[in-house]
């Protein structure tokens, strides 16, 4: 059966806390590098095994005094083997659409938030099942995305020029360039700002303290119980 | 807003820890055992309050968690949003674990001041909390029903399409109920085991308990096998799935002890038994539960992908130790009771009966285990087919099934034997009857061999017996009890016990139908008519009924019999959107008092309008669900005083502070939801009892920090 090698992409947009509009961010260093960061990001998870890329739309942001300030369209990477539509989907095909859109103009960045449509296969493995999802299609809230670097930090820009928005969707289109050459995928879109990193730790505060508080009742009411039979 | 239901669950857990420790402490200083009661009381508040959060992402279809992505979706109904809550392993566990709360707090409240119980209930409400914090640390660690997405889904999964059955909507929560309902004699039986007192009596106080969670666990049994006929489309009620059984077998010994308590109550014997069978109940409902969700065993039940398993093991093998070693250290005190003073008495028959009941539990425990044991042990596949079942549980079944009419027929002590004679002749003619009747009309099975073909002949002839014995202890009964005022209660329980014997008849009868099943299958066109025993099925065509829902092929078939046209019946075959690839049968049954008329719909043709119909005729198979309604009726017969009402009333009155707290809650809860539009808006309605409900645990929250202050003050 075909592996399945993971191809992490978290793209963060960080929401905009100062005024912007056609001057840069005061801290997001756009990079003339940014594709090639990319490429070289996803080569060290990715096994290439080929793909179509249809690259449908351009996509950009402009923002102004933390709300989105125009929209220009939408950006959408679709890999498909041997079809431009991701449906039907075949056992090793993967396919991402990465999808900015339906962005209404005067809403803060922070509810207007970007869509990201993932679609993937995995291979039927072991009897597992195939699962074809469509994610998110609908407005998330407060959702940033990231493009890694090199050093693997996240460039949370605190808002874009339409400058910085098109380099930005420039360097999706050399990861859509390369992965052109993609087979089988499984493609993660990690949402940066979500709880699952919170949930484990007062998941494990819960259990140590209410074993621990237990315990100590047990043993509090042990050494009564044995001095009161003395 | 899951992030909120997490927090909640993790409350939860930690004021169960509290609320456990406080009371075991309060063994010895009344007032912990009151701050540990309000913070149990504010732990079942809010594990209300984390289910309510739940209803409210299936209702709002937040597709960012997990859970409501995978077993909601917009095509479902307002009832089956609701059922999704145990529609998966995650949302029953804290299901259960709520439920679990609930039973606590009202323990806590029934047994303050209650003579025999009040001096047990520090240690048996800190085991009670124990199981709560374990079932929330499942919750929270291993099956999190608010895991978030990381993402936000287009839409939902949806239920499984074999779970959108209204049956589904309430077999599983009153399993549940009957499930942790049992954890409450088995939290007082380690109390008494623990506590210095030799007091036996507090069993006696427990019937009520043992009784409402034994008439649960039967009616989810009944109503699983109700959904299983409807649903899965075999044309069968009970398949000894593993599932299936992992309910039964608690039942079996449940049945047992609530029979062990009567020879307690009336003969102060048995006490032993009955410590016995609390554990083993709980032990068995914490095993079915274990394979129900670890995987170990295939079943068409099972929760998909559950890895449950070694955490409720580690529960079963920690419950079980404790128990049982409880028992073993106490034993003087568990063994000395009066003795048996005659074998042919009704204490014997209850003793015999338990043997039977406990050797059934075992034959179907070691059975649905088989394959695994055989995998294990000598690396083969096996599989345990209900054939196999039937050979032991047959029998050991049909001696119940005599035990019943036996026992009706006994007395306690030193019955006369030839009063016994006298009173077992009559019924044993009637029973001898029936069977010779039952013979010579063809009853017995000559497909299957030796005794399991004379099995449907033993039955009827049992039934003959079973039902005069039972008809006449009940006349004598109702007489007595008419004759005699001051022995109502009694009559009433004994009335209640006997119309439960008297469903078990109903059910025996259904079940011995189940050995006459006439099974066909019909390759019909269009206008093509076939005989299915009595019946003629013309096939009128096929037709589609497509919905937002799912698409549908119906086939119409017209009925008739002995020259009586019963109408058209349609079958079908659905196939949800949301789950292409999981067709269903939606099967078709025509009742009548001697049988049913069983439709399922293969495979079709449209092109050629030809379809596969199978048919079954079902004997007697609506005595089983008439025999489940009076198994309802006549423990509640048993349950409930004659003066009930005024007894509720009496008990508000002198728990007013406990259940007053609780009425404002619940009232409240309940017209702020109506005013806030319950009919238009339930999301926001939702919000608001959540609301009712965190009030409610502040409430208690603080009413424990205040005896805490009251503690450190030194009072």
């Amino acid at each position: 059966m075909a592996s399945i090698a993971p191809l992490l992409l978290a793209i963060i947009f960080g929401a905009a806390s100062e005024p912007v509009g056609d001057e840069p961010a005061s801290n997001f260093q756009p990079t003339n590098d940014l594709g090639q960061v990319v490429i070289d990001r996803v080569q060290t998870v990715f096994e290439r095994k080929g793909a179509l890329v249809d690259v449908q739309q351009t996509f950009q942001l402009s923002c102004r005094g933390g709300k989105v300030f125009q929209r220009d369209s939408g950006y959408m990477i679709k890999l498909a083997r041997g079809a431009s539509e991701p449906s039907p989907m075949g056992e090793n095909d993967a396919s991402i659409e990465i999808a900015a859109d339906s962005i209404s103009v005067n809403k803060p960045i922070s509810q207007a938030g970007l869509i990201v449509s993932v679609r993937y296969n995995l291979p039927i493995r072991n009897n597992t099942v195939i699962l074809d999802q469509t994610l998110g299609t609908e407005i998330v809230e407060a959702r940033a995305f990231s493009v890694w670097t090199k050093g693997d930090v996240f460039l949370s820009g605190t808002g874009f020029t339409s400058q910085e928005t098109r380099k930005l969707a420039n360097g999706l289109e050399t990861l859509a360039i390369f992965a052109r050459n993609l087979g089988d995928g499984h493609l993660v879109v990690r949402l940066a700002g979500l709880s699952d990193g919170i949930q484990k730790p007062r998941s494990i505060f819960t259990l140590y303290a209410s074993i621990m508080i237990l315990a100590l009742g047990i043993a509090l009411w042990l050494r009564r119980e044995v001095s009161t039979r003395r | 807003m899951n992030s909120f239901g997490q927090l909640l669950i993790c409350i939860a857990a930690l004021l169960s820890a509290a609320g456990g420790a406080f009371v075991l402490l309060g063994s010895h200083k009344p007032r912990f055992l009151e701050t540990g009661k309000n913070l149990l009381h504010a732990a079942s508040l809010a594990s209300a309050v984390s289910l309510v959060v739940l209803v409210f992402l299936l209702l709002v279809h937040d597709y960012r968690v997990v859970y409501v992505r995978d077993y909601a979706d917009r095509t479902m109904s307002l009832g089956y949003l609701f059922m999704a809550i145990w529609g998966g392993q995650e949302g029953s566990l804290l299901l259960w674990a709520a439920i679990q709360t609930w039973f606590t707090s009202a323990v806590a409240v029934w047994g303050t001041g209650r003579k025999g119980v009040d001096s047990l209930l520090p240690v048996a409400l800190c085991f009670l909390a124990m199981l709560q914090v374990f079932f929330f640390d499942l919750v929270l660690f291993h099956s999190n029903p608010f895991e978030p997405l990381g993402t936000i889904a287009a839409h939902g999964i949806g239920l499984n399409p074999l779970l959108r059955n209204p049956y589904m909507a309430i077999h599983p929560p009153t399993l549940y109920v009957g499930f942790v309902g049992f954890s409450v004699p088995t939290a007082f039986a380690i109390a008494s085991l623990v506590d210095r007192s030799p007091e036996n009596k507090w069993l006696i106080s427990l019937r009520p308990w043992i009784l409402f969670a034994w008439v649960f666990l039967s009616v989810g049994n009944i109503l699983g096998m109700i959904w299983a006929y409807e649903e899965l489309g075999w044309g069968g009620y009970w398949a000894w799935d593993p599932v299936e059984n992992a309910s039964f077998m608690p039942w079996l010994t449940g049945t047992a002890l609530v029979h062990s308590m009567m020879v307690q109550e009336r003969r102060g014997m048995f006490h032993g038994w009955s410590l016995f069978l609390v554990s083993s109940t709980f032990a068995l409902i914490v095993f079915g539960t274990f394979l129900t969700r670890s995987g170990v065993i295939q079943s068409v039940h099972a929760f998909a992908g559950a890895t449950a398993g070694p955490y409720l093991l580690g529960l079963i093998v920690a419950q079980a130790a404790l128990s049982f070693g409880l028992m073993i250290w106490r034993r003087k005190r568990t063994t000395d009771s009066p003795e048996i003073e005659q074998v042919v008495s009704k204490e014997s028959i209850f003793l015999f009966t338990n043997i039977i009941l406990i050797i059934s539990a075992l034959f179907v425990l070691l059975t649905t285990m088989s394959p695994l044991f055989a995998e294990v042990l000598m690396g083969e596949k096996v599989a345990a087919t209900p054939e196999l079942f039937n050979k032991g549980m047959v029998p050991l079944g049909l001696i119940l099934f005599a035990l019943i009419a036996i026992c009706a027929n006994i007395g306690w002590r030193k019955p006369s034997l030839s009063k016994i004679g006298n009173r077992i002749l009559f019924p044993s003619l009637i029973g001898f009857v029936c069977a010779v009747v039952a013979t010579l009309a063809g009853a017995a099975l000559s497909g299957a061999g030796g005794l399991m073909g004379y099995a449907p002949v033993v039955s009827i002839g049992l039934l003959g017996f079973v039902t005069s014995s039972l008809a006449r202890d009940m006349t004598r009964l109702i007489i007595n009890s008419m004759k005699h005022d001051r022995s109502s209660k009694t009559a009433r329980r004994r009335l209640g016990g006997q119309l439960v014997h008297l469903s078990v008849v109903l059910l025996f009868v259904g079940f011995t139908g189940s050995a006459f099943v006439e099974e066909k299958s019909l390759t019909l066109s269009l206008g093509e008519s076939a005989q299915a025993g009595d019946y003629q099925i013309t096939f009128l065509g096929l037709r589609e009924d497509n919905n937002y829902e799912r698409k549908a092929v119906m086939a119409d078939l017209e009925i008739e019999k002995s020259d009586e046209k019963l109408g058209i019946l349609s079958p079908a075959k659905h196939v949800y959107h949301s789950h292409p690839g999981q067709p269903t049968s939606e099967v078709v049954i025509r009742t009548e008092w001697t049988e049913d008329l069983f439709l399922v719909l293969g495979e079709v043709d449209m092109a050629r309008n030809a379809a596969l119909i199978k048919v079954k005729i079902n004997p007697l198979v609506v005595w089983i669900w008439l025999g489940g309604i009076l198994l309802v009726i006549g423990t509640i017969i048993a349950l409930v005083p004659p003066n009930w009402l005024g007894s509720l009333f009496s008990a508000y009155v002198a728990k007013k502070r406990y259940l007053a707290k609780v009425s404002a809650i619940i009232a409240s809860s309940v017209i702020v939801s109506v005013s806030t539009g319950f009919a238009t808006n339930l999301a926001l309605s939702m919000i608001a009892i959540a609301g009712m409900g965190l009030l409610g645990m502040l409430y208690f929250f603080g009413s424990a920090l205040c005896g805490i202050s009251r503690l450190e003050g030194g009072e």
